[in-house]
């Protein structure tokens, strides 16, 4: 009874309130029914997704094509991956009689907490985009967050994992119960070896310690890589890109073509990744209807002012492996770029009157160096961390005169020197979405 | 002058070894900076060095370190007793200590190591080592008892954590600090490589005050959880 009331509460909540991005139905409902993740009922199929980075994108990807494929898809796919959000997508997509209306449920989820969740959903599939490097306030290290994930796996579960990422590809590993598929990237025609990211987090062989030999980095650990002294080294992939096309948008998979989403490596996993797990489901003839998916606008958006590009990247800041690649992008993208970056946390700055709050340490693991290029003709740090990324920067060996530096990030906008630039790239943070429209706009006022 | 730093391979979390690009940037030609691996014999058991490094590692770790230590434990003693800088940062200074949970440290100070992986412990600090204020934060499962020689005075930090943080034996230097320390706290990096007889420019020594000073004020300020 606990549990209908529940429901029914937090469906008339959610009819009622104008707030219908937010959670907090599901926060209701999980308040009054602390197992109502358990009791709601579920779509026939399952999906979680979890993963350093790239699930948001990944859960959007499946999602879109599921139900364009005619599936009825529940999903938290705009990225609230905590128990509330969960329960909102399941509770959107059932009676008040709690009959489910959608036969798939496409669920991201936090790596933190999979031994609680699988214990509700028992999901039929679990893909894992990579395990790395993230925020130090959430997930300490590697080492941690895999042992949470691995600890909660359910023995019939169908795993779809990275073979590029030598560290999530070992989830699941010592249960022969679990059935594991895995995706992967051949080093491409034109790809060149990076093995120069600070951070690696996986060095040495997990058997014998040995240092692992990289065949070939993509970057940071991503890549190929083998022991010297004992048989560890990749899984073999079931699902293989063999060729990008970026300039015709194509990529080839296990000999077939499909539409590249977007040219983007990270993108590219992310997309390969669905591509994979749908294959598993025997969902097939997905090359006419991936030409239809877009990356979600939020993520990577661009707009002009006269002839200059205003581009804004959103990355999860004090994510290194998420700003590394970010900034690896900016690098790569063509042009004469100005580079702004916002990357502190809103909600740390909120909370900066307290013990906890994010250190600082993760601008050292990040790649600052790839600003480092002659692309780039500026770059303005706005934030709180100004002076940090001030050091950090010249670390990083960029020439002075083309910093900038300022504490509000609201003025950046006002030390571009746009000379010889036909970009503006934006960096920002993810809760930095209102501060970086309101830069947008100054910068178009200025331009015009 | 010569920096040893022990294990790079797995004892490089949260950025610390650019605690040695920052030396090696200020000391320059000064400065031979060795890398010793772990299948490797640190370079210290048959030289005399200046600096031993270790910095922040995940657990599974720990065990390793102590294994590929544990030879040279006397000559780890040696050495600290004729006052070679040792510095051991975040859960890599419980190595030195007699145990972590069950398993055997080396042995060379009294304190034991607790891990509890329900509860990651991050935190600001504020803190005092003679006059210099150092500022960090801690990232860690686990927690040390029976210091008997601590290294820092709290002025702010989780109450949780006592009155004092990490053990400092002559110029032995253990703490959960991670930072990187010496970038973040210039004063201490200048009064480190004072012990080294070291008394030219430090890289963007400027840039990091400010950001130092920064930080200190920021966390001065802070009134909720602080002490």
């Amino acid at each position: 009874m606990l549990f209908y009331l529940s429901l029914w509460i937090a469906k008339i909540y959610y009819r009622f309130t104008k707030n219908k991005i937010g959670d907090r139905m599901g926060v209701i409902a999980c308040r009054l029914d602390r197992q109502f993740l358990k009791h709601i009922a579920k779509p026939e199929t399952i999906i979680c997704v979890t993963g350093t980075n790239g699930k948001t994108t990944t859960c959007n990807f499946l999602k879109d094509i599921l139900t364009l494929k005619g599936y009825k898809v529940a999903s938290n796919s705009e990225g609230a991956n905590l128990r509330p959000g969960i329960a909102k997508a399941l509770i959107n997509q059932t009676t008040i009689f709690n009959h489910p209306k959608a036969n798939i449920a496409v669920i991201e989820f936090d790596e933190l907490s999979t031994k609680e969740l699988f214990a509700d959903l028992d999901p039929d599939y679990v893909l894992v985009t990579n395990l790395s490097s993230d925020t130090m306030k959430r997930n300490g290290h590697t080492d941690y967050v895999f042992d949470r994930i691995n600890q909660g796996l359910n023995h019939h579960t169908t795993l779809v994992l990275n073979r590029d990422d030598l560290i999530s590809s070992m989830l699941g590993a010592e249960d022969p119960t679990i059935k594991r598929y895995f995706y992967g990237i051949d080093s491409l025609a034109d790809e060149v070896n990076q093995d120069n990211s600070l951070t690696k987090d996986i060095r040495t062989c997990p058997y014998c310690d040995s240092e692992l030999v990289f065949d070939f980095v993509r970057y940071h650990h991503i890549g190929l890589a083998h022991c010297p002294n004992c048989q560890f080294k990749n899984m073999p992939s079931d699902f293989q890109i063999s060729a990008i096309d970026k300039q015709n948008r194509q990529l080839t998979l296990n000999n077939k073509t499909y539409p590249l989403i977007d040219t983007n490596i990270t993108n590219i996993y992310n997309e390969l990744s669905a591509i994979s797990l749908l294959e598993v489901m025997g969902i097939n003839g997905l090359e006419k209807i991936l030409s239809q998916i877009e990356i979600t606008k939020s993520r990577y958006e661009a707009e002009y002012a006269k002839d200059i590009a205003i581009i804004t990247q959103m990355v999860k800041g004090q994510n290194p492996i998420a700003v590394s690649r970010a900034l690896a992008y900016v690098k790569a993208m063509p042009g004469q770029k100005a580079v702004i970056m916002i990357l502190d946390d809103m909600l740390d700055k909120n909370h900066y009157h307290t013990t906890r709050g994010e250190a600082i340490s993760w601008i050292y693991e990040t790649d600052f160096e790839y600003l480092n290029d002659d692309s780039i003709k500026e770059i303005v740090v706005g934030g709180n961390s100004y002076a940090d990324l001030k050091v950090r920067l010249q670390y990083a060996q960029i020439d002075p005169a083309k910093l900038s530096f300022c504490a509000e990030e609201d003025d950046t906008y006002r030390y571009l020197k746009l000379t010889d630039v036909d970009k503006i790239v934006i960096v920002r943070d993810i809760y930095m979405g209102k501060v970086a429209k309101a830069i947008i706009a100054k910068i178009k006022e200025m331009i015009k | 002058m010569i920096i040893e730093v022990l294990f790079p391979e797995a004892a490089n979390l949260y950025g610390c070894l650019f605690d040695i690009e920052c030396l090696r940037q200020t000391l320059k030609d000064d400065a031979k900076i060795i890398f010793t691996h772990l299948k490797d014999e640190p370079y210290f058991v048959k030289n005399r060095v200046d600096l031993v490094y270790i910095g922040p590692t995940r657990e599974r770790f720990q065990s390793k370190f102590v294994k590929a230590l544990k030879p040279y434990q006397e000559r780890i003693k040696e050495l600290i007793e004729d006052d070679v800088i040792f510095i051991a940062l975040g859960n890599s200074f419980e190595i030195f200590g007699q145990r972590i949970d069950e398993e055997d440290g080396l042995n060379i100070f009294d304190y034991t190591a607790r891990r509890d992986f329900s509860h990651h412990h991050l935190s600001r600090f504020l803190g005092r080592f003679k006059e210099i204020k150092l500022i960090g934060f801690k990232s860690k499962f686990s927690s040390v008892q029976n210091i008997k020689e601590p290294f820092i005075e709290v002025i702010k930090g989780d109450p949780k954590e006592g009155s004092s943080e990490g053990i400092r034996h002559r110029n032995f230097f253990g703490t959960y600090l991670i930072g990187p320390l010496f970038i973040l706290n210039p004063p201490f990096l200048q009064y480190l490589l004072h012990i080294l007889g070291y008394a030219g420019p430090i890289a963007y020594y400027e840039d990091a005050m400010e950001a130092y000073r920064n930080r200190l004020t920021d966390f001065e300020k802070c009134d909720e959880l602080f002490r």
